[in-house]
C-alpha cells in the first residue's frame, strides 16, 4: 500500500516537472531568432528542470521529462521538431546522468549544465544531418558550441539558485 | 543558512570554468579563422534535397537574380542573386530557413528540416564542404 502511494507521488512529481519543462520550452519559443545565432537555437531553460530530475532520480526521473518535452514538440511543431528534441534531449539526459553518477566533486552544477547543453546541441545537429541527408550542417558546430557554453553557464547558475525551490515540490508531495 | 545543493554539489568548480573557457575559445577560433582565410574566394552554392545534391550554382557567375522552386512538399523557394543565395519562401510552420537570411560567404549554411533541403556555400577549388579541416 505504502509503496504504491509513493509511486503515485513520484508519477505526480514527474508530471509536474514535465509540465514545467514544457512551459519553459513554450516560453522560449516566443523569443525571436537573433541574427548571429543559428536559426532555431534556444536558451534551453527546460534543461534546468531536466537537470533537477536527473539530480534527484537519475535516468528514471530525467527521461520521462525529456520525452514529455519532445512529445510537446511533436504535437505543436511536427515530426522534424520531435526528432530534434528527442535526439538532443536523450543525449543531453544521458550525459547529465553520467555526470551526476560519476562526479566526485570535480564538476559543479554549471559544468554539468554546460556539458549537457553541448550534448543537446550535438544530438540535435546529428538529427538535422539525418533529416537532410547531408553533413554540410556541421558548419553550425562552432556557433552551437559557443552558445551551449554560454547558455549552459546561465542555466546552471539558475538551477543552483532555485534548487531549494524545486526541492520544495518534493516536500509538498511528501516525497523524501 | 547554508544553501544546500544536491549531494553537496557545488554551483561552480574550477573545472567548470576551464571547460566553459575551452569551449568558448575553441568555438571562437573555429568561427573566426576559416572565413578570414577565405573571405574573397569565389563561392559555389550547393542545394541538397532529400539527401542528394540537387543543384550547384556558381554565385560569382550569376548576373541577374532568379528564383528556383525546390521539388519538395511543402513548397520551398530559393532566390539566387549575384554573389548570394537565400531561402525566400517556405511552406513550413517554423520559417527558420527563411529567417536564416542571406548566405554569401564560404561555410554559410541554411536548412529547411521538414522538407530536408539544405543550402551550403563552399569556396571554389575545394572538394568538400569541410571548412573545419586543420
Amino acid at each position: 500500500m505504502k509503496s504504491s502511494a509513493s509511486a503515485a507521488r513520484r508519477i505526480a512529481l514527474t508530471g509536474i516537472l514535465g509540465a514545467e519543462a514544457i512551459a519553459l520550452s513554450a516560453l522560449e519559443l516566443m523569443i525571436p531568432p537573433l541574427p548571429f545565432l543559428p536559426p532555431g537555437a534556444k536558451p534551453g531553460f527546460a534543461n534546468i528542470v531536466t537537470m533537477f530530475a536527473a539530480a534527484e532520480y537519475g535516468l528514471a526521473g530525467a527521461v520521462p521529462v525529456t520525452v514529455l518535452k519532445a512529445l510537446f514538440a511533436l504535437v505543436t511543431r511536427g515530426l522534424s521538431a520531435f526528432l530534434m528534441s528527442i535526439c538532443g534531449g536523450l543525449l543531453s539526459t544521458a550525459v547529465m546522468c553520467l555526470c551526476f553518477r560519476l562526479n566526485r566533486g570535480a564538476l559543479g552544477l554549471v559544468g554539468i549544465s554546460v556539458l549537457s547543453a553541448a550534448a543537446h546541441n550535438l544530438g540535435q545537429l546529428g538529427a538535422a544531418c539525418l533529416l537532410t541527408g547531408t553533413a554540410a550542417l556541421y558548419a553550425y558546430l562552432p556557433a552551437l558550441m559557443l552558445f551551449a557554453a554560454g547558455m549552459g553557464l546561465v542555466t546552471g547558475l539558475i538551477l543552483s539558485a532555485i534548487f531549494p525551490a524545486l526541492e520544495r515540490q518534493k516536500r509538498f508531495l511528501k516525497l523524501p | 543558512m547554508e544553501k544546500r545543493t544536491r549531494g553537496g554539489l557545488r554551483s561552480v568548480t574550477p573545472l567548470d570554468i576551464i571547460l566553459a573557457v575551452l569551449l568558448i575559445a575553441g568555438s571562437f577560433l573555429a568561427l573566426l579563422l576559416p572565413p578570414a582565410l577565405q573571405r574573397d574566394a569565389p563561392v559555389t552554392a550547393v542545394i541538397t534535397c532529400g539527401g542528394e545534391v540537387w543543384r550547384e550554382i556558381n554565385l560569382d557567375e550569376v548576373r541577374e537574380p532568379y528564383e528556383l522552386d525546390l521539388p519538395t512538399q511543402p513548397e520551398v523557394t530559393v532566390t539566387v542573386e549575384p554573389g548570394s543565395i537565400r531561402f525566400s519562401r517556405a511552406g513550413c510552420p517554423d520559417q527558420l530557413c527563411v529567417n536564416a537570411g542571406v548566405l554569401d560567404a564560404p561555410g554559410d549554411t541554411a536548412a529547411c528540416l521538414p522538407v530536408g533541403a539544405v543550402i551550403s556555400l563552399r569556396a571554389q577549388g575545394r572538394e568538400t564542404d569541410d571548412i573545419l579541416t586543420y
